[in-house]
């Protein structure tokens, strides 16, 4: 986030949530945002479903999966036309603006309207809205990042920000809400192929921090990404995988594949708390010690570094996952991990990255100053609000907009780019960016199918489903297929029928409710449940040509009625895939989970 | 009964929670009153999200997969002592880079965790020559 969350309570005239389920996701910070609705803000909502946020927004637009660029790109096209853009901020902090006017001007509010049914009035009322109130803030999540034009989906949420100049301000801002507790400090601390804690790994900066501080030469080139591994371990070019605290098995796209291409290693290292669906095709598991059990840091969406204390001691032989990973460095005679408390690990991160974390030590963060990065020093107050100098991170300090379009297949996205180099005579390298749909429904495959969580569950339940509170809770409804209504007219499906989902990445059954919140054609499932895990269906193939993300939040699939005989037969299928292990069912007969149940 | 302030486990909002403990077991968690993130306030998950830590379910000794005593790929998973596994681990880990190359070894950090646990796990593949590290950002 580029602005802190309370901000949505304190500043925000507008607050902008577009693919964000954020009452059930971020329950707390859509208290923050419906804080800010009592002192007056507006609350506009994009989303294919009708969240609860929506049903409290000011303006509703439900649109298709996947039409995230055309509506962001007409609603610029109407602040354009209008002269609703605030020329001085544009001349002064960014160039390309005639690239995004060129690229906006065949989006029209009329042209959304013909491909959604979303009145052009209303398309143009939030524009105008987002364009003229004083601080708008824009929040999204994965609903715009997990499709094959997730970076062009972000690219043209900072085109809308930057010519309105609606950041750097109190209340403004491009504002992710990140959906793990820590993935901001993963991404910080360097668990990514191409950063390290000090910089990109390319960098002269990056080189000189790891001789000076590892004392070793880091490989300049960027690493392989996970979305690349299946393909990377059947070619020969991964051998042993080290996975730790995570459980791709059920998170990542197209599960069939994965298991498969795992099974080809030389050596699976997995470490975890629990005998997870990953950890269950490991050739090691090695445990450790878990939240509440350890000291150490996390950092939140806001770029705040949090202090969590010891508070009980684990079980005898388990240690933090910092150790365990330095046991194994030093056994392989690495030097360098001989740390002895996770202050003295902190304290190293600061030492690597002093612009970014120099100022914030355990002290201060034990006492409870909330300190969002940078803080290059120990008197600095933190960077609550990033760009209040209206300066990017680019070296002349402008703010780049980047062209985007849309075309009607991934084959065309090439050519759409080359073209509007070429006609707008664009410097070499500079970003053009395209939106298209990795899949089409097809006569097999012809429904949408999109994915999410539930607020009581978090992303594959390892923790959550061993919580008995939220996994047996009153209304609590377990793995359940979501389908739009025009869905059930044709197919008769009805709220309480089972029905199997599938496409041909895999299949997954469960107990229908037909829901009129979901915008037309569209199935909606979680990824929480081993039992019907919508992962075993998602796209692997197609990559956002930036990130590399697969569009995990859309494909296409069939769904057809079936009855409770085949209904068991495929979950118990999906049991003996997910959980191979016999350990592990031993220990869910003596202790029972909710299991084959529906 | 002892308090301590700490911080959800679950989304990336970082709401704050006193976790009250008894006997080594936590009993009960509340909302940290007046923190500016949360302000008194908590979701089901922070509020309830704490019991998986008393598992009875939790891994608590290493496991190598091993038929006839010995690692094999068709083995199943078995107790062993930290010194064999960790053994293990490092040396297969040594071996792939000594045979093939640091670009064979990949590792998936873990969101979930602490910054000090990333921190130690990217700098292992590193100092080794391998930027293959990723982690759920993506997903
Ligand atoms: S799984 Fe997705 S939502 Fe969750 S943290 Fe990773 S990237 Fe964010
Ligand atoms: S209490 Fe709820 S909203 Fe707050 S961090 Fe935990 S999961 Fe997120």
């Amino acid at each position: 986030m580029t602005n802190n969350l309370t901000e949505f309570a304190t500043d925000s005239d507008l607050i902008f949530c577009m693919g964000t389920n954020t009452s059930e996701c971020h329950p707390i910070i859509a208290m923050q945002m419906l804080r800010g609705m009592k002192r007056g803000a507006k609350l506009v909502v994009i989303d294919p479903r009708k969240t609860d946020m929506a049903k409290k927004a000011d303006y509703y637009l439900q649109i298709p999966v996947g039409y995230n660029i055309p509506l962001l790109n007409a609603m610029m096209n109407h602040i354009i036309k209008k002269g609703l853009h605030n020329q001085k901020f544009i001349d002064d902090n960014c160039v390309g603006f005639e690239y995004v006017k060129h690229c906006v001007k065949d989006f029209t509010p009329e042209r959304v309207e013909e491909e959604t049914g979303i009145k052009a009035s209303v398309v143009r009322e939030v524009a105008e809205l987002y364009a003229k109130v004083p601080a708008a803030s824009f929040a999204y999540t994965m609903g715009m990042t997990q499709f094959v034009d997730g970076t062009s989906n972000i690219f043209a949420i900072s085109n809308l920000a930057l010519i309105t100049g609606q950041i750097g301000r109190p209340g403004t801002g491009i504002n992710p809400l990140r959906g793990q507790n820590n993935v901001q400090g993963a991404c910080d601390m360097g668990a990514l192929p191409h950063v390290i804690p000090g910089g990109w790994v390319m960098t002269d900066n990056a080189q000189k921090q790891a001789k000076n501080i590892w004392k070793c030469n880091l490989n300049s080139e960027v690493g392989y990404t996970m979305t690349d591994l299946p393909e990377n371990i059947e070619k020969g070019e991964v051998k042993l995988l080290y996975v730790f605290g995570e459980n791709p098995v059920m998170s990542d796209p197209d599960t069939h594949h994965f298991i498969h291409a795992c099974s080809e290693l030389d050596t699976f290292i997995v470490q975890d708390i629990f005998l997870t669906e990953t950890a269950q095709i490991a050739d090691v598991v090695l445990p450790a010690a878990c939240w509440t059990e350890k000291e150490g840091t996390f950092l939140n969406t806001s770029r705040c570094v949090q202090y969590l204390p010891k508070a009980i001691e684990p079980a005898e032989g388990l240690m933090p996952d910092w150790q365990v990973i330095c046991e194994i460095a030093k056994r392989i005679d690495l030097y360098g991990f001989d740390f002895r408390t996770p202050k003295e690990v902190w304290d190293e991160v600061r030492l690597m990255a002093p612009a970014q974390f120099g100022g914030i030590t355990y002290e201060r963060i034990k006492n409870r100053e909330l300190l969002a990065w940078p803080c290059p020093d120990e008197e600095h107050p933190g960077t609550p609000i990033q760009y209040t100098d209206f300066k990017s991170f680019h070296p002349d300090g402008k703010f780049k907009l980047i062209p985007i379009g849309y075309v009607d297949g991934k084959e065309e996205r090439i050519a759409f780019e080359k073209k509007t180099a070429e006609e707008l005579n664009m410097p070499e390298g500079y970003p053009v960016g395209c939106g298209t749909m990795s899949e089409k429904p097809t006569k097999i495959s012809p429904c949408m199918m999109t994915t999410g969580r539930k607020v009581y569950h978090y992303h594959t339940g390892t923790m959550t489903r061993e919580c008995n509170a939220l996994e047996f809770g009153a209304d609590i409804m377990g793995a359940v297929i979501e389908i739009s209504t025009d869905i059930a007219e044709r197919t008769g499906i009805k709220t309480g029928d089972y029905a199997v989902v599938e496409n041909k990445r895999g299949k997954i059954a469960a107990k229908v409710l037909v829901t009129p919140n979901m915008v037309e054609n569209t199935i909606f499932t979680t990824f929480h449940y081993a039992e019907a895990d919508a992962n075993k269906l998602a796209n692997a193939e197609d990559q956002c040509p930036f990130s590399k993300m697969n569009p995990v939040k859309m494909t296409i699939a069939g769904i057809r009625k079936i009855d409770e005989k085949e209904f068991k037969e495929i979950r118990i299928e999906d049991d003996q895939l997910m959980h191979p292990s016999e350990l592990y069912r031993q220990a869910r007969q003596a202790i029972p989970v909710a299991e084959v149940s529906s | 009964m002892e308090k301590f302030q700490t911080v959800c486990p679950y989304c990336g909002t970082g709401c704050n929670i006193d976790l009250f403990v008894e006997n080594n077991k936590i009993v009960k968690a509340e909302p940290t009153e007046k923190h500016p993130i949360n302000d008194g306030e908590l979701c089901l998950k922070g509020m309830y999200g704490w019991e998986y830590v008393h598992s009875p379910r939790r891994l608590t000794k290493p496991l190598i997969r091993k038929k006839e005593g010995v690692f094999s790929k068709d083995g199943k998973l078995e107790e062993v002592s930290w010194d064999e596994a960790l053994d293990f681990a490092a040396s297969r880990m040594k071996r792939v880079v000594a045979e093939h190359s640091p670009n064979h070894i990949m590792g998936f950090s873990s969101a979930r965790c602490l910054n000090e646990d990333n921190y130690i796990f990217q700098k292992l593949f590193r100092v080794q020559g391998s930027n293959n590290v990723d982690h759920c950002a993506r997903l």
